[in-house]
């Protein structure tokens, strides 16, 4: 019986050293964990940039696993970072200032994309405006109403002196507005990439550079993270922009990543994406551009206040 | 059980040989031709009319590619993983709403259609609600569960299916023929005899048809999620294909979308054909 007992501990004795032997030479696999990270984007050339930057292997480098969700909607982004199943999003600009003046908590942390020419306000080649001022008493479809884009025309067509109040705004979702032009539903439309490679011959710029109001190439869209939960993990926050902003300065310098990003979440073929102009990257987060765009979003009526800097972006 | 009778001699019926020369008939009466051929025959057609309509200009081209295209666009969609990873993403919430929905709507049909006093409190709140478009509880589903994972999908599938699947089973309990619970209670059955041997059976085609609505209803806003809020379902690679300008992959998405409710449906009034076997809206008719 002692027998037996000597040698069942002997047993455990091994067992436990061969135990403590593994551990020391395979840690805690979860202490050396990269913290997961979601992002929320819509399937657009844009958001090119955080996909550029995975596939750089920047996000792992900096100890983040990053995880790319698909929305549709900006807006909805906006719920899904505030409901915290996004810890950063992608939204316009006036998506965002439209939710800080709401009161929920966001922060900007960097330049989703800038304008680059990949949005543009468009009319048939064949028809009969050919100039801002003809968009007089006309009827123009939109991606999105009271936002950045129509604040650039409406500002370019009183310069133009086009009364706004004779033009008549649609809201059409972006993928039906070159449709919505080509078979007269409206007269001129806004059409963003690939909808302008696509449309080949068949259209032509009335306004080519929408944003111009704002500067030179403005920023359209901005990362947003909940306040307090950057509050609660600043490291993180610090590491994510690190590969955020290496992923955008290389998807500003090489446009064959951008398009093997884009090719990864999304159906345009590729010699469309060779032809594109694709949006504006970089780590910039040109707070003029954004300033002149609230101010010109206000002047207009679009928001119900202005939004400073200081309120809308994040400073840890 | 009463119902026995009708079901053996119907069966009887089925069995007698048909005459020499003479096509066999479904139990609708209908030949395979009339069956299949026919309604292949109209789908062919509207197919035809629209390749035609496209290719000759009358409808534009850019915008409704025509059908070829679209098939093309299909068969090569149909190879890649990331559709059938949609579609099984877009199958699971609804799978999951579906099982909500019958565990909660199943129960409480019961209860209102048994108790008056239930009827009488909830009936009235329930057409209400049932009239108000579970689409439009979206927005604040978004808010509570976010876009991402199956969660919304199943949410709202639960939301469409669950009203048809209460109501029908409701109306299911308080129609059946009070004579067969009279005929029951007059041989001796108890409450929960009356239940399990007529209540239940006489209310089963009207469960079955809520199954039915509510799965498909079910489907629809399973679809619909993931084509409003985007997620992995089905519903946001036809927006994906929408934002990449490639119109064809649009429409060939929607035909996969409505292969897979086609099929569904099928396999519910399969199933359902078989567990009502014994009822009289299956039994064969000789003529």
């Amino acid at each position: 019986m002692n027998k037996l007992w000597l040698a069942l501990m002997k047993g455990r004795a091994f067992a436990l050293g061969v135990a403590f032997a593994l551990l020391a030479a395979f840690p805690n696999s979860d202490a050396n964990a990269d913290d997961h990270v979601v992002f929320g984007t819509v399937p657009i050339a844009g958001t090119a940039a955080a996909w550029v930057g995975n596939e750089a292997g920047y996000f792992k480098e900096a100890g983040i696993e990053l995880e790319i969700a698909d929305a549709v909607q900006f807006a909805n982004i906006v719920a899904d970072v505030m409901a915290g199943t996004y810890q950063f999003g992608t939204v316009s600009v006036g998506t965002a200032a439209q939710a800080i003046i709401e009161g929920l908590p966001i922060k900007i942390v960097a330049n989703t994309y800038h304008s680059a020419g990949e949005q543009k306000l468009m009319v048939l080649s064949n028809g009969p405006i050919k100039t801002i001022a003809d968009l007089k008493g006309k009827h123009i479809g939109l991606g999105g109403l009271n936002n950045n884009f129509q604040a650039g025309i409406i500002s370019q067509m009183k310069e133009a002196g086009v009364d706004p109040s004779t033009v008549t705004f649609t809201l059409i979702s972006p993928p039906d507005l070159p449709a919505s032009l080509r078979n007269g539903v409206v007269d001129a439309a806004q059409v963003n990439e690939p909808g302008i490679v696509g449309a080949g011959t068949d259209f032509t710029p009335v306004i080519a550079e929408p944003f111009k109001p704002f500067g030179e190439r403005p920023c359209n869209n901005y990362v947003i993270v909940r306040a307090d939960w950057a509050e609660q993990n600043p490291e993180i926050v610090k590491r994510f922009l690190t590969a955020y902003n290496k992923g955008a300065e290389l998807a500003a310098s090489d446009k064959e990543a951008v398009i093997r990003a884009v090719m990864s979440f999304s159906e345009i073929p590729k010699e469309t994406l060779e032809k594109m102009t694709m949006p504006g990257f970089g780590s910039d987060l040109r707070q003029d551009s954004f300033q002149a765009t609230i101010q010109g979003m206000y002047d207009l009526g679009f928001l119900k206040r202005l939004v400073t800097v200081e309120e809308a972006f994040w400073s840890p | 059980m009463g119902a026995d009778v009708p079901v053996h001699g119907s069966a009887q019926v089925a069995q007698k040989p048909l005459p020499s020369g003479v096509a066999p008939r479904s139990k609708a009466g209908l030949t395979w031709w009339q069956r299949v051929g026919e309604p292949a025959l109209v789908v062919l057609c509207v197919i035809g009319a629209w390749e035609l309509l496209t290719r000759t200009g009358v409808l534009p081209a850019k915008d409704l590619p025509p059908a070829t295209v679209i098939g093309a666009a299909f068969i090569g969609d149909i190879q890649q993983s990331r559709v059938w990873e949609a579609l099984g993403a877009t199958l699971t919430s609804w799978a999951v709403g579906l099982a909500g929905s019958i565990l909660v709507g199943i129960p409480a049909g019961l209860l209102l259609g048994s108790s008056q006093l239930a009827y009488r409190l909830f009936q009235p709140s329930l057409e209400f609600v049932r009239t108000i478009p579970s689409i439009a509880a979206l927005p604040l589903l978004i808010l509570l569960l976010g876009t991402r994972g199956y969660q919304l999908a199943a949410a709202m599938t639960f939301l469409g299916a669950v009203w048809p699947i209460m109501i029908q089973t409701m109306y299911g309990v308080r129609d059946v023929d009070p004579t067969t619970m009279d005929a029951g209670r007059a041989y001796g059955l108890g409450p929960f005899q009356l239940f399990i041997r007529i209540v239940l059976p006489s209310a089963f085609p009207y469960i079955a048809t809520g199954l039915r609505l509510g799965a498909v209803v079910g489907l629809l806003l399973s679809v619909a999620a993931s084509l409003i809020a985007g997620g992995t379902g089905i519903g946001f690679l036809i927006v994906n294909a929408s934002f990449s300008g490639v119109p064809e992959l649009v429409y060939a998405r929607i035909v996969l979308t409505g292969i897979v409710g086609l099929g569904v449906t099928l396999t519910l009034v399969a199933i359902e054909s078989r567990l009502l076997f014994w009822h009289a809206s299956r039994r064969r008719t000789v003529t």
